[in-house]
């Protein structure tokens, strides 16, 4: 077998080995984790929300417990159907 | 599963590793509150043509692209409003308004787990019912728990593949259909809704596999709803599912064996009805979320007499 020959049969063995592993690499790999974003005019709430630019992963939490750290508004007029899918 | 460093909020944002606890914020906070027709949920074997008292808080286990409610499932419960609403208060609200049932719904009552459980056991307490609308993504032992106050429950059954789930809802498929297997073997009233995406999940093989995991696993009597896609959040790019493709998936899971699929979030004249699988007789007509009429008689077909699947009084 010439060198060639030799070096050609590693590459075509390391291809087949990686192409073989990507699925199973594919599986082991942690969720996708996606940050929702706001729409800018989106009326989400009448407060007007801060962006923060730190990553969610490193975001220190404000929240204390048995308070909500969002706002709170009175029950409306819960008879009309809900705006959100389900 | 997360690890939360203290100080920290989860995948969900709603749970929280406050001093080495794992608490919740959404405990009592609903964000949405309102009576819907069980219709909406959907529901088409529960108690048709009631209202439900139907309530969410924000947060939610997966992040999946075409979320149509993303603007409460994927917020942070610092940016949202949210109302007191304790779990008497709650089961108080659906007394006053004659509710017979309640809905954890919206985003997904696993993430508010601890107030759907409460909640669901004192609406139980009081003789109002329980219902899920959820993706269904829970480990055996918490969902068992739950079910145990649970009446009925819509479970998405988004695709029926695991790299559609990975790459479009950041979850996976199996836990979801053990949920699906556990709630149906619990004696919870099962429907099962999913969302036909052009492109992703559309094509005939893929519907027919879907509608044979669920004649062989949850049984030919499952209701199957068939939704239909609109370009929502991260999947704009999408155009929204044609009545013809749904119309096509309806006769593909009924050719499969199953006896009662419908279509959703778009109009369509038989798509909506109820029809007897033994003499296939019209039993309940609908119209978008109204019943136009209701044959059945005592939850039995009013001319073969065969027993309909479901919960009608």
């Amino acid at each position: 077998m010439t060198r060639r020959k030799f070096i050609k049969k590693i590459i075509k063995a390391g291809s087949v080995i990686i192409a073989g592993s990507l699925p199973l690499v594919r599986k082991a790999s942690p969720r996708k984790f996606v940050r929702a974003f706001k729409a800018k005019g989106t009326p989400f709430c009448k407060r007007k929300a801060k962006w923060d630019a730190t990553p969610f992963c490193k975001r220190k939490a404000k929240w204390e417990p048995n308070k909500y750290p969002g706002s709170i508004v009175p029950i409306g007029d819960i008879s009309k159907q809900g705006k959100w899918s389900g | 599963m997360c690890l939360i460093k203290p100080g920290q909020s989860g995948e969900c944002r709603v749970r929280i590793n406050l001093d080495g606890v794992l608490r919740t914020v959404v405990y009592g906070y609903p964000c949405s509150i309102n009576i819907d027709p069980i219709e909406k949920k959907p529901l088409f074997h529960f108690l048709p043509g009631t209202g439900i008292l139907s309530i969410a808080t924000v947060g939610c286990n997966l992040h999946c692209l075409n979320c149509q409610n993303w603007e409460i499932s994927q917020a942070n419960p610092e940016e949202s409003q949210a109302v007191l609403c304790p779990p008497q208060k709650l089961v108080d609200l659906a007394r006053q308004n004659r509710c017979p049932s309640i809905a954890y719904t919206y985003t997904d009552p696993i993430v508010y787990y601890e107030y759907t459980y409460d909640s669901s056991k004192l609406a139980r307490d009081n003789g109002i019912r329980n219902v899920l609308v959820t993706a269904g993504y829970i480990n055996a032992v918490p969902w068992k728990k739950l079910l145990a106050y649970i009446d009925a429950a819509n479970i998405d059954l988004k695709f029926i593949s695991d790299d559609l789930y990975r790459r479009i809802c950041s979850g996976t498929l199996k836990p979801v259909q053990n949920a699906l297997v556990l709630a149906k073997a619990s004696g919870v009233l099962v429907e099962v809704t999913n969302l036909v995406i052009p492109t992703l999940n559309d094509r005939p093989e893929q519907i027919r596999e879907l509608a044979r995991w669920i004649k062989a696993e949850l049984g030919q009597e499952t209701p199957l709803h068939f939704s239909g896609f609109y370009p929502q959040y991260r999947l704009l790019h999408l155009p929204p599912t044609s009545l013809q493709i749904l119309e096509q998936a309806r006769e593909i899971a009924i050719s499969e064996g199953l006896d009662y699929v419908y279509i959703g979030n778009v109009h369509s004249k038989e798509g909506e009805n109820t029809y007897c699988p033994g003499c296939k007789g019209l039993l309940i007509e609908r119209k978008g979320y109204t019943i136009l009429q209701n044959r059945l008689k005592n939850g039995c077909c009013p001319d073969c007499g065969k027993e309909i699947y479901g919960v009608w009084k």
